[in-house]
């Protein structure tokens, strides 16, 4: 098990030098004391060695400890209202949640795909950490982590009651069901796309016409009840409202919209205009400025490129109905949230709320995700409820690999040996300015990263080309300033992970390796072709 | 000749038993390992690049022939012919469907003669045929009577099948130059998890004689190595065989295996040769498991009192003849295929052989040093002579065949080497012959067989291959596509 690495003995020792960090850590609820003094440590720690500690608490201490919410959605960028990027997205829901709590405006995916960033997240490993990059392997098939403790195994090895429904793996689809309650005590409805038209809208595709890559009014009828998202928050509501009272509980919903096929009923599309003031600023030759090896991190994927979309016509089609859909999920984080009130949880309910990565719509020539550019990193973080304070905009830094320790943190569990990589937002929460002085690094496949401050992105792909963005003058990445500032470049470059595995067994689907100067997608060796626009 | 090949080596062997057998009963054991698309690309066969420390210990330490050859070039029949000390036209294989049971259902194999005598017979991953990587973990074609317990590894090297590098994606990973620069540790392979086995094995059952067969799957397509391995070779190291121009004009059309016509696969020479590289890799990883074998015995102390055998089922191009890659050939290359022999004791131990044998001496070679006779009709020479004297005189001839695809239906090759000379004909000539003289051209690029004044000499090397490989096709059904 390689654990934190180098990097972090830096930032250690970094905390050494600089004393209020160090207090800072130190002075929450538990110990991350222990986290710390384990850095010193590295590749020591192995995972759950030793099962979950049992738990001794008397069931007082275990009734007071705050519940948790855990609400992900799926493939939704940063345009959500509170973040103020998009000028007429509409998240009433999601915003007020913003409003009641912190709000995290520079928060990022370890990886810009579905699989190793949820597993990140659940493990608190970064990429690099497990190997796991792709689609496959679901992380229990890899033997170094069968029996890693995740989050919510660790919240029921201290009292909690578990429960989930729709998506939070990836992979699990590939468990046998009756090994699920091995992740959660209990169980609910898949969730997923729920009904589909008998043919695709908007009709073939490149790329062998995936039968995802589609979007528009779906069904025709606008009721939203068949939707799998509408049963999942259905699901939550019905077990919010019956939640036992003498147990805290980890509820977890994953929501599958707006991941494509973006269907949503007309309702969802009369919010928003069928013209251009819906697109993002999309510049021409916007790739002109970054390397080749940018091309490799999405080679050849079922996600029509933009030169697609606007031959066919599809683009503000595609940018409309991502719109919909994320406002119909932002009714159904509503319909839970009203549960969670009426039920009188709220004030004893963290509620978290993330998406897994961001997703492009045009920008940098594609839709989709798989890239290390703001477009595929950012997502949306919100934390509120007790020991949070409301009404807070944090500009730090963040990653979503810091919810394991920060909800151990917000909800009193002691810290046992977990082998965490994430840092506690506990300090945020409760003061958005407190400082962190690491930046947020999110890793495309092995050896790509990119490494995000309060004002530069900087990127390093796997055969050494670089990016630097200032992301605070430039929100939409337009200009590689690479030449112009090759001291910061050299500053972030020195947060890349030294921990960098190559992809874990079983691996496949959206990976890319690379030995001796060739890259190689999905095992077809990539020459000197023309990327597909 | 029929003295040498009778009495010496049985009063050898009288002797060797009392020496060993005689004065106590210590068990012994015959360590046998089989390699899959082994190229005599090794250090101990010449070759300064391609780095195999430990195949070239067990040289040292024994006898490594440099001329041996198999009886025909293709998995599954090769090994059925030295599984049963018979030649294609006995054992009625040609191709990778039929089991030799079904024409000798009775046929008393190898490891099945041990079995009949006490020893235990076992065997770890590959010794019988398998489709590669398709048949990893499963038993394969194995013969269930020859064994007294199987262990069949399946490594991650199939766990990470979809990262494996393909560049001609239309042709299965088996059929393609594929290969895969892996990460991870050497035991989580399937041969570094079949030689683990394998020293469990000889560590669980070390008072007992045993026959082990131990088989490695690499270096066969898709080439699969942990990346240290690719490491060893920088590709501005590794260079592509050169052939003269025009080297294909006198080539009759089929000496090219059906299933592969087209020069290199149609790749450019860079893919090809980190193709090379990868395959180089993975022959230094299977050493490298070799040495473990190796050194276990060495650990346990029992290297004293087994009989290694490390063979490889047939011969691989490399890229010869302008593109000629795997194998499936009569070429010098497919026919010509590593054996390695160190018997405890042998006189002829650290001498390499330029002997020309064959594939089917091995049953002989092996069940004699047990002190066992083999079963009556089986094709090969004893050894052991050479093995005494690596360097004596011993009138080899070589005789190698294939069947395949051709013209109306099939159509049957078959080749015989001697020391200086490769005679090949295909339809018994009628679709083309080939003679080379090694002599003088040891890569063979000047076919000789219709110049004038080679007459002769084809008639008296056509005559050797009589009785030992029928030009004409069986009267068998043949599974066409898996020839």
């Amino acid at each position: 098990m390689c654990g934190p690495e180098a990097n972090e003995s830096d930032i250690f020792k970094s905390m050494q030098a600089d004393q209020p960090i160090l207090e800072m850590n130190i002075r929450g609820p538990i110990s991350p004391r222990v986290m710390f003094a384990r850095l010193r440590l590295p590749f020591v720690i192995l995972i759950c060695a030793g099962g979950i500690a049992p738990v001794r608490a008397a069931s007082t201490a275990i009734r007071a400890r705050p519940n948790v919410l855990f609400i992900a959605i799926d493939d939704q960028n940063d345009w959500i209202g509170a973040l103020h990027t998009h000028p007429s997205i509409k998240t009433p829901h999601l915003d007020a949640l913003a409003a009641r709590g912190t709000l995290f405006a520079n928060a990022h995916c370890q990886a810009p795909l579905c699989n190793p960033s949820r597993t990140s997240v659940m493990l608190g490993l970064r990429p690099g950490t497990t190997g796991i990059y792709g689609l496959s392997p679901w992380f229990r098939d890899v033997p170094e982590f069968a029996d890693a403790i995740t989050l919510p195994q660790y919240f029921a090895g201290h009292g909690y009651r578990t429960l989930s429904a729709g998506k939070i793996y990836h992979a699990w689809r590939s468990a046998r069901p009756e090994d699920r309650h091995v992740e959660f005590q209990e169980t609910g409805p898949a969730g997923g796309t729920g009904p589909r038209p008998p043919k695709k809208l908007i009709g073939e595709t490149p790329f062998g016409n995936n039968p995802l890559m589609d979007w528009g009014v779906w069904p025709p009828d606008n009721d939203d009840t068949g939707k799998g998202d509408y049963q999942v928050a259905s699901w939550a509501v019905e077990k919010l409202a019956a939640m036992p009272k003498d147990q805290p509980f980890f509820l977890a919903a994953g929501f599958f919209l707006p991941h494509v096929p973006c269907y949503a009923t007309q309702k969802w599309f009369d919010l928003y205009p069928d013209d251009e003031s819906i697109l993002p600023p999309l510049r021409e030759h916007d790739r002109d400025d970054t390397p080749r090896s940018s091309w490799w991190l999405h080679w050849r994927l079922p996600e029509p490129r933009l030169e697609w979309l606007r031959e066919h016509h599809q683009l503000i089609n595609l940018v409309r109905s991502y719109l919909a859909c994320t406002s119909f999920i932002d009714s159904q984080v509503g319909r839970i949230l009203e549960a969670l009130r009426r039920a009188g949880l709220a004030d004893n309910t963290i509620v978290v709320l993330w998406s897994d990565h961001g997703y492009h719509l045009g920008e940098k020539g594609i839709s989709g995700k798989n890239t290390l550019w703001e477009r595929s990193t950012r997502v949306p973080l919100i934390l509120a409820g007790p020991g949070i304070r409301p009404g807070q905009v944090c500009q730090r830094p963040v990653e979503l690999l810091d919810l394991y320790p920060t909800l151990l943190e917000l909800c009193g569990l002691p810290r046992s040996g977990q082998p965490l990589e994430g840092l506690s937002l506990a300090p945020q929460c409760a003061d958005a300015a407190a400082p962190r002085e690491r930046p947020a690094i999110t890793t495309c496949n092995q050896g790509n990263f990119s490494v995000v401050n309060e004002r530069w992105r900087y990127i390093r792909y796997v055969d050494g080309a670089e990016e630097l963005y200032d992301t605070a003058k430039d929100p939409a990445e337009f200009d590689n300033v690479l030449a112009a500032h090759p001291e910061i470049a050299a500053d972030l470059r020195r947060w890349i992970p030294k921990t960098d595995r190559g992809p874990a067994v079983g691996s496949a689907k959206r990976v890319l390796t690379y030995y001796d100067k060739t890259p190689v997608w999905e095992g077809q060796p990539i020459g000197s072709e023309i990327p597909m626009k | 000749m029929h003295l040498y090949r009778g009495i010496l080596p049985c009063l050898a062997f009288a002797v060797a038993a009392l020496s060993v057998n005689g004065a106590d009963d210590r068990p012994r054991r015959v360590l046998f390992i089989a390699i899959d698309d082994l190229a005599s690309v090794l250090g101990c066969y010449g070759n300064g690049l391609v780095q195999t420390p430990n195949i070239d210990r067990l040289a040292r330490g024994g006898v490594g022939f440099r001329r041996a050859y198999n009886q025909i070039p293709l998995c599954n029949p090769s090994r059925a012919s030295v599984l049963t000390g018979l030649r294609p036209d006995s054992t009625q294989v040609y191709d990778l469907s039929r089991s030799f049971r079904t024409t000798l259902p009775d046929v008393v194999t190898l490891p099945q003669l041990f079995r009949q005598r006490g020893w235990i017979s076992m065997r770890v991953g590959k010794v019988y045929h398998y489709s590669v990587p398709s048949d990893i973990g499963t038993d394969g074609l194995d013969d269930p009577v020859s064994w007294d317990r199987v262990v069949n590894p399946r490594g991650r090297d199939v766990l990470d099948a979809k990262l494996i590098v393909n560049p001609t994606p239309k042709r299965p990973v088996s059929a393609a130059l594929s290969w895969l620069a892996a990460d991870g540790a050497d035991e989580e392979q399937t041969d570094g998890m079949v030689a683990t086995g394998a020293i469990k094995l000889l560590e669980e059952y070390r008072d007992r004689s045993l026959f082990l067969g131990v088989g490695f799957f690499r270096p066969h397509t898709p080439y699969v190595a942990p990346r240290k391995y690719f490491d060893l070779y920088p590709l501005d190291r590794v260079a592509l065989p050169p052939a003269p121009p025009g080297d294909r004009d006198d080539i009759p059309e089929i000496a090219f295996a059906h299933n592969n016509r087209t020069p290199r696969y149609g790749l450019d020479e860079l893919t090809c040769r980190k193709a090379l590289q990868a395959y180089y890799a993975s022959v230094s990883f299977v050493d490298a498991q070799i040495g473990r074998l190796l050194d276990a015995l060495d650990r346990l102390g029992l290297a004293g009192s087994t009989l290694v055998v490390l063979w490889s089922d047939h011969g691989y191009h490399l890229g010869e003849h302008d593109g000629i890659w795997q194998k499936r050939t009569l070429f010098e290359e497919s026919a010509n295929a590593p054996l390695v022999i160190r018997a405890p004791g042998a006189a002829g131990n650290g001498i390499m052989c330029d002997a020309i044998v064959e594939f089917v001496d091995i049953y002989p070679t092996v069940s004699h040093w047990a002190g066992i006779d083999p079963p009556p009709g089986i094709a090969g020479r004893d050894l052991a002579p050479l093995l005494e004297n690596p360097r004596r005189s011993w009138n080899g001839a070589a005789i190698t065949q294939i069947l395949r695809p051709g013209g109306e239906g099939l159509v049957m090759g078959r080749t015989v080497r001697t020391d200086r000379w490769r005679y090949t004909e295909w339809a018994g000539g009628a679709a083309g012959a080939e003679l080379y003289d090694h002599a003088s051209d040891p890569h063979e690029f000047t076919n000789l067989a219709s110049r004038p004044g080679f007459s002769g000499r084809r008639t008296i090397l056509r005559q050797l291959l009589e009785g030992k490989a029928r030009p004409t096709i069986p009267d068998i059904p043949v599974d066409i596509p898996r020839l």
